[in-house]
C-alpha cells in the first residue's frame, strides 16, 4: 500500500494539473484537493517507511524500464525524502489557501493552479526518485512551472526575473547533466545507489574524474541553494514572483539543492576515499562567506521579500556546511534545518504576501506600526521571526543548534565561530523588519486597508505554527527517524569491497569517527 | 516536597499555560481579568518553589556534616541533589560515537531552589502589582501574556538539568525581555529599546553557544551531572578531572570555555561593555524592570557562573577576567548615576553596578556571597523600581528627579517604603543590602586590595546617588509635576488615571511593596556572620549542599592548593571557628553614612549649592551625563562601519558579483544571448540548444 502510494504521491499532482487546466472555475479548491491528497499519500508513505525505503518500480515489477542505458522510473523513498515529501505537500495547500483571490477572478487563473500542481509533483518526483535520470527530468522540470509563474503573475520586473532565474538554474544543471551521463555510464545504470557505489569504487571511477564528478554534482546544487557567488539570481526572483510562489520558491525549491547535496554530491563526490579536499575548503569559504555577507545585506534591503532572499543565502549556507561536515550530528542537523527553514520562510513569505495585499507594497519604508490595526498578523510575524532566528523550542533552534554543533566537531572552531555569527546577523536583520514593519507609528500607503488576517490567512498560518513548535519540542522522534538514513548516505558502500584498499581499511578503523577531522589530518 | 520532584514540570509549566491562557483568551474573554491566570499560574509555582525550599532546608541538619567535601567528592548528599527527567527534548548522533543528548529535565539542588523561590515568589509579588499598576491598558492581556511566559522561561533557566535547557531560558528571557521592552510598541524610543536589548543579548549568545559546543566537543555531553553525581557522565563533574575525561588532542577547548561563557554571562547580566542594552531596556513598564531588569533575568550571567564553577575556578585568567570586569563595570556603572535624572535610569545603571559586585564575588571564589547579594538585590531593586512606579502613576508618568520634591506629603507610604529600599541598597547599618554587599567587600579584600579600594569607593558612590534621588523626589519642599505632562502609557490609561487621582497608592499596589520592604529590611539573616538564632551563614551552609559548589570547592582546593582557598567562599566552614571580623562592617557601615550624608548636604540641606558645584564640575559632569558616550562611541565604531559594509556589498552584489558571475561563469548563457541577439530566437531555444551544444562537447572531451 505504501509502494501505490508512493506512485499516486508523484502522479497525482500531474493529473490534477491536467484537468486544472481544463476546469473553468473551481482552480483553486480543485488544486487544494489535489494537494492535499498528495500530502495524505505522503503520509502513508511515511507511516510505510519501516528500517528501509519504501520503494516503487524496481525489479522485478518495473513498469517503465529501458535496461539498455540503464534508466528505470523507481522511485524510492526514505525518511529524509519523506519528511521532505511531507513538508512539500503539506505546506502546498496552505500556501494554496492563503493565495490572493485576485487570481481566482483572473482569465488565465486556471492556469496558475495548473502550473502550481506541476511544480508540487516534480518537487516530489524530485524528491523520491531512485533513479538520477529521473532525478534530473524533475529537478530540471520544476523550471518550467517556476518561470511561467514567475513571468505569468510576478511584479514589474518579472520578465527579467523570470529569464535571471532560468539561466542560473540552467546553467548548473547543464554540469549534472554531464556528470550524471559520465557516471551512469561508468556504472552502466542511473540507479542512485548503483551510481554512488561506482563512483566510491576506485576501480570504476579514477581519483582524477571523481574530482570532476563531484564539481559537475556540485554547482548546479549551490546555484539552486545558492551559495554565494551563484545567489545573484535569487533575491530578485523572490522579490518579483508573486509573494505565495516565492514562499514555494525559497522554502521548498531552495530544498532540491541541499537535498541534492545530501543524497548525491555527498556520496559521489565526498564519502569515502576520494575525498576532494580543495574543492572542500573552497565550499567551506564559500558557505562562510554566505552566512556573513548574506547577513550584512539582509540588513539594509528595503524591500522584505529581498531581506528574506538574502536571510535563505545567509541560512542555507549553514545547511550546506552542515552536509559537508559529515557527522551524524551535523546531518541530522542539516536535515531538521531544511524542514525548518522550509516552513518558517514560507510562512514569513505568506506573511509578507498578506502585507502585500492590503497595502500594495512590501517595502519596509512605506510601511510601519501594523501591530496597532494588525496585531494577528504581527504575533505570528514574530513567532516566525523567531523560529527563523532559532529560539528554542521552536524547529529553527534544532536545526541550527544541531548544524553548527556538527560543523564545530568537523571543520574546528575558527569556522564554527564564523558560522554561528549568522546567530547574531539573523537576529539584527530579522527583528529589524520587524520592528520596522510590527512596530513604532502607524505608517501605510493611502488607500491601504489595513484589515487583520481572515479567517482563511489563519488557517495556512496557524498549522504551520504548530508544525514549528512540533518539530522544536518533539525533535528527538523526528531526529530519530532518519538518523539511519543519514548515517547510510555518510556511509561509503565501496568499504565492504577488497578493491577499496587502503581507504576502506582506514575507514574501517573508525567505523563511527564523527567526521573527517580535516584541519587535523593537515 | 516530593510531590514537587516528582512534578518538578508543574513549575515552569503552571505559568505558561497561564501565559496561553491569557494569550489566546485574553483579548476578548478575559479582558481585565487576564491576570487571573497568570496570578494562579505564578503563585502556584512560587508555592512549589518555596516547599521545595522548605523541605531542603528542613534535611539540612539531618544530613550529614560537609568537612570533608574538600578532600572526598562522594560526600554531596543524595538529598540535595535530584534529577527528574522529563523526556528526552534533542537527541541526535551515533550511538557508540558523538551522541549529543539534551533531555527536558530539572536539577532540582539548594542553588536551583533558592533561585526558584527568587524568581517564582517575588515574580509572584510582582504581578501583583503589575494588576493595579497596568490596570486600564488596552495591552493588558498581552502584558500578563509576556509576565506568564517569562517566568516559563526564567524558571526553565534556574531548574534545568543541562546547557540546552539553560539555553532555552537564556534565549525564551530574552525573548520576553524583548516583547515586554517593547510592551508600547508605537514608540520609537521603545521599539529602539527593544531591539537593541535583543540584539546585544545576542551577541553575549553568539559566546554562551559557542561555549557549548567546546563543552560538548570537549566532554561529549552537555548535561550537568548526566545520570548522576557521582557517576562522572555530566560536565561539570568532569571538569574536576579534565585530563582524565577529555581526551589529549581536545584539551585546548577548555582554555577557550569560561571565556566563552562568561560572554554570554556578560551579555545576559548587563556587564561591561555589553551593558549598553540595560538602561534603555527602561522604556518598559516598570514592573518589567522591576522583575526582568532587577531581579531575576539579569542575574542570569551570575547564576551561569555559580552553576558551571568548576569550568571557571581552575582558570586563574578567567577568574582576573571576571574581577576585573565586573569590579569596573560596578565603578563605571555607578559614576554614571551619579547624574542620571531618570528615576529608572539611576536603579538601572544601579543594578548594573550592583551585579558587578556578585561577578567579582564569584571571581574570588565566593559564589556564596554572589547569591546572597543576588537575593537581598532582587528584593530591595524590586522595591525600588516598584515605588518608582507608584511615583510614576502619581505624577502622570514623570520621572525627571528634578521636576518633582517633597513628594513625602502626596505619597506618605511610598515615602517609607522607598527609604527602606534607599537604605538597603546604600548599604545602611543592619539592612539587606549592607551584609550581602559587605560579604562580597571582604571576600574581595582578601584577594587584592585595589578591589576592596574599587568596591568601597562603589559603595561610598551607590550611597550618595540613591540618596541624592530620594532626597530630591521625596524631601524638600512639595512639587508636584502636572498630571498632563504626557502620561507615559495610552490615553486610556491617563483618562482611567484621573479616576483615581484620589488614591495614588492602591492597596494591590502597596501590598506587595510592603512584602518586598520586609525582604529589604531583613533578607540580610539568612546569611550573617554570626550566630543569632538562625546559625552564622545559614545561607552558605545550604549552598554548600550543591553539588556545583561542592565540586567547584574541590575543583579549587586541588589546582591552588586546600590551604589557599576559603572554605567560607562556598559555604563551608573552615576548620578553625571563623573569628567574626567586625571592622569590615564598620568600615562599610561608615562609608554607607558618608556618602548619604554628602547627599544630604548637597541635595537637601543646601540645594543651591549642590547645583553650583554641578556647575563647577561642568567638564566632568558633561561626560558622565551623556554616559561617557559610549553608545556614540558603539554606534561610530561598530555599527556604522556593519551597515555601510552592508550597504557596500549591497551594491557590489547587484553590480560586480552578478555581472562577473554572468560573464566569466557561464559561457552557454553568452552563447545564448549572442544567439537570442543575431538568430532572433525566444531565450528559451537559445539556452537549451546551447546547453545541448555544451553537453555534447563536454562529453566528447571527457570520454574523449
Amino acid at each position: 500500500m505504501a509502494s501505490t502510494a508512493l506512485f499516486l504521491l508523484v502522479v497525482f499532482p500531474f493529473v490534477g494539473a491536467a484537468i486544472a487546466a481544463l476546469l473553468k472555475d473551481y482552480g483553486r479548491v480543485w488544486a487544494l484537493l489535489v494537494s492535499f491528497l498528495s500530502f495524505v499519500c505522503a503520509l502513508v508513505v511515511m507511516l510505510g517507511i519501516n528500517g528501509g525505503p519504501v520503494r516503487w518500480g524496481y525489479e522485478p515489477n518495473n513498469p517503465v524500464a529501458f535496461s539498455d542505458i540503464g534508466f528505470g522510473m523507481k522511485l524510492s523513498c526514505d525518511a529524509i525524502s519523506g519528511w521532505l515529501a511531507l513538508m512539500t505537500s503539506g505546506l502546498f495547500p496552505l500556501v494554496l489557501l492563503a493565495t490572493g483571490t485576485k487570481i481566482d477572478s483572473q482569465s488565465n487563473g486556471r492556469f496558475f493552479y495548473a502550473w502550481m500542481l506541476v511544480l508540487l509533483g516534480s518537487i516530489l518526483g524530485a524528491l523520491v526518485a531512485g533513479d538520477g535520470l529521473l532525478f534530473y527530468f524533475c529537478f530540471e522540470l520544476t523550471l518550467v512551472p517556476s518561470l511561467l509563474l514567475i513571468g505569468g503573475w510576478g511584479g514589474l520586473k518579472r520578465k527579467e526575473a523570470a529569464a535571471k532565474f532560468f539561466i542560473y538554474t540552467f546553467a548548473g544543471s547543464i554540469f549534472l547533466l554531464v556528470g550524471l551521463i559520465y557516471l551512469g555510464a561508468k556504472a552502466g545504470s542511473f540507479d542512485i545507489t548503483a551510481m554512488t557505489a561506482a563512483a566510491q569504487n576506485p576501480a570504476v571511477v579514477s581519483t582524477h574524474a571523481r574530482y570532476w564528478l563531484c564539481l559537475a554534482f556540485l554547482v548546479g546544487f549551490l546555484i539552486k541553494t545558492p551559495v554565494f557567488p551563484l545567489h545573484t539570481w535569487q533575491a530578485l526572483t523572490y522579490s518579483e514572483s508573486p509573494q505565495t510562489v516565492a514562499a514555494i520558491l525559497s522554502a521548498i525549491l531552495s530544498k532540491l539543492g541541499t537535498y541534492g547535496l545530501l543524497r548525491l554530491t555527498l556520496p559521489i563526490g565526498f564519502v569515502a576515499g576520494g575525498y576532494n579536499e580543495g574543492i572542500l575548503n573552497v565550499v567551506v569559504v564559500l558557505c562562510l562567506i554566505s552566512i556573513i555577507y548574506g547577513g550584512l545585506i539582509a540588513w539594509v534591503q528595503k524591500d522584505m521579500a529581498r531581506v528574506l532572499a538574502f536571510s535563505s543565502l545567509s541560512h542555507l549556507a549553514l545547511c550546506v556546511l552542515a552536509i559537508l561536515g559529515q557527522g551524524t550530528i551535523g546531518l541530522q542537523g542539516a536535515v531538521a534545518y531544511m524542514l525548518a527553514h522550509g516552513l518558517s520562510t514560507t510562512a514569513l513569505f505568506l506573511i509578507v504576501a498578506a502585507i502585500q495585499d492590503r497595502t500594495g507594497t512590501k517595502d519596509m519604508s512605506q510601511i510601519s506600526g501594523l501591530f496597532a490595526r494588525m496585531p494577528v498578523l504581527c504575533t505570528l510575524l514574530v513567532i516566525f521571526t523567531m523560529a527563523s532566528i532559532g529560539l528554542p523550542i521552536t524547529s529553527g533552534f534544532v536545526g541550527e543548534f544541531l548544524s553548527l554543533q556538527g560543523v564545530d566537531l568537523n571543520f574546528g572552531l575558527t569556522v564554527v565561530a564564523i558560522a554561528a555569527l549568522g546567530m547574531i546577523l539573523g537576529a539584527i536583520y530579522m527583528l529589524n523588519m520587524v520592528a520596522r514593519v510590527g512596530f513604532g507609528p502607524l505608517v501605510a500607503p493611502e488607500g491601504a486597508d489595513l484589515r487583520d488576517l481572515g479567517a482563511r490567512e489563519i488557517t495556512a498560518l496557524v498549522p504551520i505554527a504548530v508544525a514549528v513548535f512540533a518539530l522544536g519540542i518533539a525533535a528527538t522522534p523526528v531526529l530519530d527517524s532518519f538518523k539511519h538514513d543519514v548515517v547510510a548516505v555518510r556511509t561509503p558502500l565501496v568499504s565492504t569491497m577488497a578493491s577499496a584498499g587502503a581507504d576502506a581499511a582506514s575507514q574501517a578503523n573508525y567505523p563511527h569517527d564523527e567526521g573527517i577531522y580535516f584541519n587535523q589530518a593537515k | 516536597m516530593q510531590f514537587v520532584i516528582d512534578h518538578s514540570y508543574l513549575i515552569p509549566l503552571l505559568p505558561l499555560l497561564g501565559a496561553l491562557v491569557a494569550g489566546l483568551f485574553g483579548a476578548k474573554y478575559l479582558k481585565g481579568a487576564s491576570h487571573l491566570p497568570i496570578w494562579a499560574g505564578v503563585g502556584a509555582s512560587a508555592v512549589m518553589a518555596i516547599v521545595l525550599l522548605l523541605g531542603m532546608i528542613g534535611q539540612l541538619h539531618g544530613g550529614s556534616p560537609l568537612e570533608h567535601v574538600v578532600d572526598h567528592v562522594s560526600l554531596v548528599d543524595p538529598h540535595f541533589a535530584h534529577i527528574s527527567h522529563w523526556f528526552d527534548w534533542i537527541v541526535a548522533g551515533d550511538d557508540n560515537g558523538a551522541k549529543f543528548s539534551a533531555s527536558a529535565g530539572a536539577f532540582l539542588d539548594p542553588l536551583t531552589a533558592v533561585m526558584l523561590s527568587v524568581v517564582c515568589g517575588i515574580g509572584f509579588f510582582i504581578t501583583v502589582f503589575a494588576a493595579g499598576y497596568m490596570k486600564g491598558e488596552t495591552g493588558y492581556f498581552r502584558f500578563f501574556a509576556y509576565l506568564g511566559l517569562f517566568i516559563f522561561a526564567m524558571t526553565c533557566l534556574v531548574m534545568g538539568d543541562n546547557l540546552i535547557m539553560l539555553y532555552l531560558g537564556w534565549e525564551g528571557v530574552g525573548l520576553c525581555s524583548y516583547l515586554l521592552i517593547g510592551y508600547y510598541y508605537d514608540k520609537p524610543a521603545a521599539r529602539e529599546a527593544a531591539k537593541k536589548a535583543f540584539i546585544v543579548n545576542r551577541i553575549g549568545d553568539f559566546g554562551f553557544a559557542i561555549g557549548i559546543f567546546l563543552i560538548f566537543y570537549a566532554f561529549g555531553t552537555v548535561s550537568y551531572f548526566g545520570n548522576g553525581v557521582g557517576t562522572h557522565s555530566g560536565f561539570i563533574e568532569m571538569a574536576t578531572n579534565a585530563a582524565q575525561y577529555v581526551q589529549p588532542d581536545r584539551q585546548w577547548a577548555l582554555a577557550w570555555i569560561p571565556f566563552c561563557l562568561m560572554l554570554g554571562a556578560f551579555g545576559k547580566s548587563a556587564q561591561f561593555p555589553l551593558y549598553v542594552w540595560l538602561p534603555d531596556a527602561m522604556e518598559g513598564p516598570t514592573p518589567v524592570s522591576a522583575l526582568i531588569h532587577a531581579a531575576t533575568m539579569v542575574t542570569a550571567g551570575v547564576y551561569m557562573i555559580a552553576r558551571l564553577g568548576t569550568l571557571f575556578v581552575g582558570h586563574p585568567a578567567a577568574m582576573i577576567t571576571i574581577a576585573v570586569i565586573g569590579s569596573f563595570t560596578a565603578l563605571f556603572a555607578a559614576t554614571i548615576a551619579l547624574k542620571q535624572n531618570d528615576l529608572k535610569k539611576v536603579f538601572a545603571y544601579s543594578t548594573v553596578s550592583q551585579l558587578g559586585y556578585m561577578f567579582v564575588a564569584v571571581a574570588v571564589l565566593s559564589p556564596v556571597a554572589a547569591v546572597f547579594h543576588l537575593v537581598t538585590h532582587a528584593f530591595f531593586k524590586a522595591l525600588l523600581f516598584l515605588s518608582s512606579g507608584v511615583v510614576m502613576h502619581a505624577t502622570g508618568g514623570e520621572l525627571d528627579l528634578t521636576k518633582m520634591s517633597g513628594l513625602k506629603r502626596v505619597l506618605p507610604k511610598t515615602n517609607i517604603l522607598m527609604l527602606i529600599g534607599c537604605l538597603a541598597l546604600a548599604g545602611f547599618p543592619l539592612l539587606a543590602g549592607f551584609w550581602s554587599k559587605d560579604e562580597i567587600v571582604s571576600a574581595a579584600s582578601t584577594k587584592s586590595l585595589v578591589l576592596w579600594a574599587v568596591l568601597l569607593l562603589t559603595s561610598l558612590l551607590t550611597a550618595y546617588y540613591t540618596f541624592r534621588l530620594y532626597f530630591r523626589v521625596f524631601q524638600g519642599p512639595l512639587v508636584m509635576p502636572s498630571a498632563h505632562a504626557g502620561h507615559h502609557d495610552s490615553e486610556q490609561a491617563a483618562s482611567e488615571q484621573h479616576s483615581h487621582e484620589h488614591n495614588h497608592e492602591p492597596a494591590v499596589m502597596i501590598l506587595p511593596l510592603v512584602v518586598l520592604a520586609i525582604g529589604a529590611l531583613f533578607a540580610g539573616v539568612i546569611n550573617l556572620p554570626f550566630k543569632a538564632g538562625i546559625p552564622a551563614d545559614a545561607l552558605g551552609e545550604f549552598l554548600s549542599k550543591s553539588p556545583s559548589f561542592a565540586l567547584s570547592l574541590q575543583h579549587a582546593a586541588s589546582v591552588y592548593g586546600a590551604e589557599n582557598v576559603a572554605t567560607a567562599g562556598f559555604g563551608v566552614a573552615g576548620k578553625e571557628e571563623a573569628t567574626f571580623n567586625v571592622m569590615p562592617l564598620v568600615i562599610g557601615g561608615a562609608v554607607a553614612l558618608l556618602g548619604i550624608g554628602i547627599a544630604y548636604a548637597l541635595h537637601l540641606g543646601n540645594r543651591k549649592k549642590g547645583d553650583e558645584l554641578a556647575v563647577q564640575l561642568a567638564g566632568p559632569s558633561r561626560a558622565i551625563e551623556n554616559k561617557y558616550w559610549v553608545d556614540e562611541i558603539y554606534n561610530a565604531l561598530i555599527v556604522a562601519p556593519l551597515r555601510f559594509g552592508g550597504t557596500v556589498l549591497s551594491w557590489l552584489d547587484r553590480f560586480v558579483v552578478d555581472g562577473v558571475v554572468f560573464v566569466v561563469g557561464f559561457f552557454p548563457q553568452l552563447t545564448g544571448y549572442t544567439m537570442k541577439r543575431t538568430v532572433q530566437r525566444g531565450f528559451l531555444q537559445g539556452y537549451a540548444l546551447s546547453m545541448l551544444l555544451c553537453t555534447a562537447v563536454i562529453l566528447i572531451w571527457v570520454f574523449a
